[in-house]
């Protein structure tokens, strides 16, 4: 009779954490791993589109560098050329 | 009838596993502890159930799992090793029949314990495994319990589900792993999500642990008693009010001794009179035998290698006819005994490799559960502040079985191999939150060390920082 009883306290409460795992989504993922990847995945994102604006700016700062030397060195020459 | 009813169980977990195929990693896990098909007497005994859920579980996790975050760790490695030496040592067995018996079960034994990590990739199935084996254990722990509290007992004389003394249907063993397995059993109360905390939850495990602490009593199991007292000196540990829980399990001790028969008494005395027992005196013989043994055998011997032991000794042997008792000291042959110890187990059966391979699987599982706990201690949000617990659940399992291990001979013991697959499937899952948990203890540790102007100054910094961020936010936008 006791084995009986164990038996089956033990099976009911094994079929209902069954029953409850077959409908639980988090069984198969996680969804704390799907936010971490989704971070990292963010990150990474972010850091690129940075890189990426940072050196635009370089090149932007380069360009306007170039084109104001080339300006002065063209007035310079101009100024040599009126004297 | 109980035939029919453990298939339709079977046959149910089966069906829903079509659904969710971890379910029949869970289905072998319950087999293997309980073996139903040891249990019942006509049907189920001609079918191969724990092939079955072997093939299903493994099948299921090939074809139709995700797989995403599964990882062959250093562990699942040393325990391949362990397979493989033990195969090794299969082949020059001292007794080959017997090797060959053990052989085949410690094999599915290991081979599970390797596969199952792969599986643990999500938090609800590391709770869903830990959750199969509290309850797998727990319907023998309930049954044994109810019988001892009914006024059964007495050292082999409990009536467990299966009657042939092996696995954990052994009673030294089954006392270890339910005295092991109450600190998961206690996890469930308070970070359990498939049985949320609820008064009923509490009720259950508190029978349950009432249950787990009767068997060393009602099988009169002296490893039993032994890892009781380790259990009690570990959770002084992660008990706040330390002398509170000191005279708390002195009164309760001191209560429980009237109810105590006079045979247990007198079972437990022989704990510090080995010379009084014959089992307890062989254990010392067959330990220093398997040093000697060892050093002539240092690749170890094979499985059952104890066979070869013979052993004559003088101990005092009580008669007692009517009132009077009559001790005397006699010469005792005795041949074959067991090893007794799970240390010198595989010391004998495979050398002084193997024991480092098993002390190293051990001692790498406490290790990584210690750091796990101090490393996610403190975390108070609801989906990190059962890491900590549980890792101290899982090293408390260890400690204790290594307790009882110390003087039995479980070094293969399939449920504590599982609680080794469960300790690195929390592992596993763990790896990826590292960096992240890392950087937050950092931080909390630097701001610990601030002055308060300088944390003023970290406040301001930071609010800056942000404020800096959403003006570029808004920018690119």
């Amino acid at each position: 009779m006791i084995d009986y009883i164990s038996l089956a306290l033990g099976h009911g409460l094994l079929a209902a954490a069954f029953l409850r795992l077959v409908m639980l989504d988090d069984l198969d993922v996680d969804p704390q791993v799907k936010a971490q990847k989704e971070r990292a995945r963010a990150e990474r994102a972010a850091a690129t589109n940075s890189g990426r604006a940072s050196q635009k700016v370089r090149a932007q700062t380069a360009k306007a560098a170039a084109k104001a030397a080339a300006k002065a060195a063209d007035q310079a020459d101009a100024d040599r050329s009126a004297s | 009838m109980l035939d029919l009813v453990f298939i339709a169980f079977i046959a149910f977990v089966l069906l829903l596993g079509l659904r969710r195929p971890f379910l029949w990693v869970l289905l072998y896990v319950y087999i293997d502890i309980l073996a139903p098909q040891r249990i019942g007497y006509t049907i189920i005994t001609e079918l191969q159930v724990s092939l079955i859920a072997f093939a299903a579980a493994f099948g299921g996790w090939v074809l139709l799992d995700r797989k995403e975050g599964s990882r062959f760790t250093l562990r699942q490695g040393l325990m391949l090793a362990l397979l493989v030496y033990c195969w090794w040592t299969l082949q020059g067995a001292e007794f080959p029949d017997s090797a060959a018996t053990k052989w085949d079960w410690v094999w599915k034994a290991l081979l599970f314990a390797i596969f199952l990590p792969l599986t643990i990739t999500t938090r609800a199935r590391i709770e869903a495994l830990a959750l199969t084996l509290s309850l797998s254990v727990a319907t023998i722990v309930i049954g044994t319990g109810l019988k001892i509290v009914l006024g059964g007992g007495g050292y082999g004389n409990l009536k467990f589900f299966v009657q042939d003394n092996s696995g954990i249907y052994e009673s030294s063993t089954l006392a270890t792993v339910a005295i092991a397995l109450i600190p998961l059993a206690a996890w469930f109360t308070r970070y359990g999500t498939i049985f949320r905390p609820h008064w009923t939850v509490s009720a259950f495990v508190l029978g349950l642990v009432f249950a787990s602490l009767l068997i060393p009593i009602g099988t009169e199991a002296r490893t039993g008693l032994l890892c009781i007292a380790a259990l009690g000196v570990l959770l002084l540990r992660y008990t706040k009010r330390r002398f509170a829980f000191v005279a708390a399990a002195g009164v309760l001790g001191l209560t429980a001794l009237p109810f105590l028969p006079s045979s247990y008494y007198e079972r437990m005395a022989t704990i510090a009179q080995p010379g009084g027992d014959e089992s307890a005196s062989t254990r010392l013989a067959v330990w220093s035998w398997t040093i000697d043994y060892a050093s002539r055998n240092p690749m170890g011997g094979g499985f059952d290698s104890y066979r070869a032991n013979s052993f004559t000794y003088v101990m005092p042997v009580t008669e007692e006819s009517g009132n009077t008792a009559t001790v005397q000291y006699r010469d005792v042959v005795d041949e074959g005994r067991a090893f007794h110890s799970s240390i010198f187990e595989v010391l004998g059966e495979q050398g002084y490799p193997g024991l480092l391979i098993w002390l190293m699987l051990h001692g790498l599982g406490i290790w990584h559960m210690e750091r796990i706990y101090r490393r996610w201690k403190g975390a108070s949000a609801e989906e990190e502040a059962w890491i900590s617990p549980m890792a101290a659940a899982l090293q408390m399992a260890s400690l204790i079985y290594l307790v009882g291990a110390l003087f039995q001979g479980i070094a293969y013991q399939p449920v504590m191999l599982m609680i080794i697959g469960l300790q690195i499937g929390l592992h596993s899952y763990l790896k990826p939150f590292e960096a992240a948990r890392l950087a937050e203890i950092a931080k909390s540790r630097t701001e610990t060390d601030m002055t308060p102007s300088q944390k003023r100054a970290n406040q301001r910094r930071e609010a800056a920082k942000a404020r800096g961020n959403s003006s570029t936010g808004a920018v690119q936008t």
